[in-house]
């Protein structure tokens, strides 16, 4: 049988730059990958396959995740997403979630590798520590990450601007809306400071990867230009250009097998039919999204490791992130406008693109001690219909409509109303209430333990996350916006997922050591935003990418000198 | 009374959230008689394995009231609803809809007409038939049932005719909406990629 040099599993964001610098690097890898593999001609503008059948994502059916998390009496209560039909995959296919994201790309700070010590008290009494590394060890990474998976975006200055070692982003600013220009106006008014958000887009073309032409449905659906940096277009097609990388589609992993040693020997997965497969390799990297891969680990039990893989410190699964804070909105009545603003404004282009981080601290007196805020980002809602179509299905009361009246609210919705929307990003403290472990009830279609989530949150997350929409709130009142509203909740963003394998220095806090190496296992290494002990007030894309780059850094150093 | 499937009590998060399953079992040979929806037909629908008839007009009839033909925008028979719908029932492996949950409110909106309203719902004056549909949105099943079907006559209303809905795209004209493009074809369109995800080709 063949022994790669790396196994690889999952080939999302986390996966991708492993994948590829390897392949380069003219290691032989092999990556396998639980959903299929989609490329770019599969993907349109097919509300069907992306959203209402979510044929994107692995089937509730056979696999399902159980949630808990506290009820209105303050008690835990735990439910399949069978049953509450939120699920927790995000895109299952060659390339993952990155396929279908956003792709909203903020960096992190300095401070964001340090909360611990720069902020003792307001973290005093949660799991937060500080990184093991800090923002210099990553920014030559989030550099590369600028050219390699491209990132457009425009440099200016503001209150919480990262320092960079290169003076703007390798790709202008993609085309927006007038409403971009709008928030940047309305700011001012609040004395808030906005910026051109960057985007893991490229707005000029890149290789074979066109430039983004706004398809109008970006979010959720595949990228038909591979504009989009996703991990399948801006990595894996290049690494498998180098004949080194080979990706196995419709490859679940399930065994990590260690035998009765301390390294793994080979990954065991299921095939499409339901066969069991081995592959072996002298290295074993680990990014299946967060919650995935510490089921992984703890599902990959053997006499060394009898509470799962690189486990035997018990930290597997513990301090699960999300992103903490929420959105908001508001409606313009297009009639309202004059002619002109209002023919600018309703044309199918809805990026934004503004930003503020002028929060991501917050020194106010009336808040408290100086402490974490987070970044606000501005939007207008997607163009997809369904989502405000199901909007419009109830009165104030809840009561569901229906008939004329139906008809009439849904037209009036399209033709004279137009939702801008901001989402805010906030730390999700990490603390003991959020984890994942196996579920010791319910199996997956495989007949395997199905991963076990417990959401808990601090209050604190909350009152952040208010804080910071109250500002979002006041500016986009000032763009001429109304019936504003905010949610700021303890409910996560299932798509926006960290932690559950932190790394550290100290093997008995830590499952990884600073280069995301399993402190117990010599030949594991995790990729995915499982390292992040903290995560920061962004989304965590771009970091997992800037890591994933790091750690590959460190893979080739170690086979070169074990060479 | 019939049961509301656990994954549609909570409606909202099932509305965010589509692929949920009913577990039914396919008849054999019904996927050879799924006729084929083109953008023009507009045919009503005969000899459905899963519905009969009666429940097929009765299904029509609600549809009428859930989004009627008021001259604001395409009706129902504009859209194609009702084949819509039905067309989806019969493909049980691709569509793992609540079927059982549509095909069994059907029925509970004909017992409820006869216990309120003392006749078949076919049977009922149109003051009658407003009055029924009154009942059934204030009650917790019929609401749910109604709602589902809304949300299967949006799908009419705005995916793309690739499936058989809006004829001539007479929904995104109404509501002015462009849609994104590449628009799906055979090549990439819901039956294909499901066979990619099944790993059938
Ligand atoms: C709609 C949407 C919008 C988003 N917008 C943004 C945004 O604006 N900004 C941002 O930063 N992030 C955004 N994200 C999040 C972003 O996609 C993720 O952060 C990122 O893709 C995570 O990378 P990953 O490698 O951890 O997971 P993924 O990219 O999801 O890759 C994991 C892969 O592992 C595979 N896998 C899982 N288990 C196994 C197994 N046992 N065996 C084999 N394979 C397995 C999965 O099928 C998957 O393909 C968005 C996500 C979605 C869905
Ligand atoms: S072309 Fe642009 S807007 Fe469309 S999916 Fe790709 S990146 Fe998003």
């Amino acid at each position: 049988m063949m022994k790669y040099d790396v196994c690889v599993v999952g080939s999302g964001a986390g996966a991708g730059p492993v994948i590829y610098e390897l392949s380069k690097a003219g290691f032989n890898v092999v990556v396998l990958e639980k959903g299929p593999w989609f490329n770019t001609e599969h993907f349109s503008k097919d509300e069907m396959v992306a959203t209402r059948r979510d044929l994107y994502k692995s089937d509730l059916e056979g696999e399902f995740h159980v949630v808990e998390s506290k009820n209105d009496a303050g008690e835990w209560e735990a439910k399949t997403t069978q049953a509450s039909g939120k699920s927790y995959w995000n895109g299952n296919c060659v390339g993952g979630s990155s396929n279908f994201m956003s792709a909203y790309f903020h960096r992190l700070k300095p401070n964001d590798f340090k909360l611990a010590s720069t902020y003792p008290d307001t973290y005093e009494g949660s799991n937060t520590v500080d990184w093991p590394i800090s923002y210099d060890d990553l920014e030559p990474y989030y550099a590369k990450v600028e050219t390699e998976i491209g990132v457009s975006g425009k440099v200016v200055p503001h209150k919480a601007l990262e320092p960079r070692s290169t003076e703007d982003f390798p790709y202008p600013p993609l085309g927006t809306n007038v409403f971009g220009e709008w928030v940047k106006e309305a700011a001012k008014e609040e004395n808030v400071q906005t910026f051109p958000a960057p985007r893991g887009i490229i707005s000029s073309p890149k290789g074979k990867r066109k430039a983004c032409y706004h398809s109008n449905y970006c979010g959720s659906f595949g990228c038909s230009s591979d504009a989009k940096g996703s991990s399948r277009a801006a990595l894996l097609d290049q690494a498998i250009e180098t004949g080194n990388c080979k990706i196995i589609p419709h490859a679940k992993v399930f065994h990590l097998d260690c035998g009765d040693g301390e390294e793994i020997q080979r990954a065991k997965y299921y095939d499409s039919s339901g066969e069991k497969n081995i592959v072996e390799a002298r290295l074993f990297v680990v990014a299946c999204q967060a919650v995935e891969t510490s089921r992984l680990l703890l599902m990959s039990k053997s006499d060394k490791f009898p509470n799962g893989l690189a486990n035997n410190s018990g930290n597997v699964g513990k301090n699960l992130l999300f992103a903490g804070g929420g959105a908001g909105s508001g409606i313009f009545d297009l009639n309202k406008l004059d002619e002109d603003k209002r023919k600018k404004f309703d044309i199918p282009l809805t990026f934004v693109n503004q930003a503020t981080q002028d929060f991501y601290e917050i020194d106010d007196e009336e808040f408290g001690p100086v402490t974490k805020g987070g970044t606000i980002d501005f939007l207008i809602e997607h163009s997809a219909p369904m989502p405000k179509l199901i909007r419009q299905k109830r009165d104030e009361n809840g009561k569901l409509l229906y008939g004329s009246a139906l008809k009439s609210k849904i037209h009036d919705s399209f033709r004279n109303k137009k939702r801008v929307r901001f989402e805010v990003f906030n730390d999700w403290i990490p603390n003991d209430d959020s984890f994942i472990k196996l579920s010791e009830e319910h199996v997956d279609k495989w007949g395997d333990p199905v991963g076990h989530i417990r959401i808990g949150y601090l209050d604190e997350m909350i009152r952040v996350g208010k804080y910071i929409a109250k500002k979002a709130t006041r500016i986009l009142f000032h763009t001429g916006a109304r019936d504003l509203q905010f949610t700021i909740s303890g409910a996560p963003p299932r798509n926006l997922m960290a932690g559950g394998c932190r790394f550290g220095t100290d093997p008995k806090t830590s499952v990884l050591d600073a280069n995301c190496q399993a402190h117990e296992v010599n030949n594991l290494y995790v990729t995915d935003a499982s390292f992040m002990p903290t995560g920061g007030s962004v989304p965590y894309t771009f970091t997992i990418y800037a890591n994933s780059f790091r750690v590959a850094d460190k893979i080739i150093e170690r086979l070169n000198s074990e060479a | 009374m019939p049961q509301i499937p656990e994954h549609l009590a909570n409606l909202e998060a099932w509305e965010s959230s589509r692929r949920r399953f009913v577990k039914s079992v396919l008849l054999a040979g019904v996927a050879l008689q799924i006729p084929i929806f083109t953008s023009c037909s507009n045919i009503t629908f005969k000899g459905n394995v899963k519905v009969s008839d009666e429940q097929a007009s009765i299904l029509n009839l609600v549809l009428n009231k859930l989004w009627p033909d008021d001259g604001n925008g395409p009706s129902i028979k504009d859209l194609n609803t009702q084949n819509y719908i039905l067309n989806l029932l019969l493909q049980e492996e691709k569509h793992k809809y609540h079927n059982k949950f549509i095909v069994e409110g059907i029925d509970w909106a004909n017992e409820t007409s006869k216990e309120n309203l003392k006749a078949d719902i076919l049977n009922l004056s149109s003051d009658e038939l407003d009055k029924l549909m009154e009942i059934m949105i204030e009650d917790e099943y019929g609401s749910k049932w109604c709602s589902v079907l809304i949300t299967y006559t949006y799908e009419s209303l705005i995916l793309d005719p690739e499936y058989g809905a809006q004829p001539n795209e007479v929904g995104w004209t109404w509501l002015g909406h462009t849609p994104g493009s590449p628009r799906p074809d055979s090549s990439n369109n819901y039956d294909a990629l499901f066979k990619m995800v099944n790993d059938e080709v």
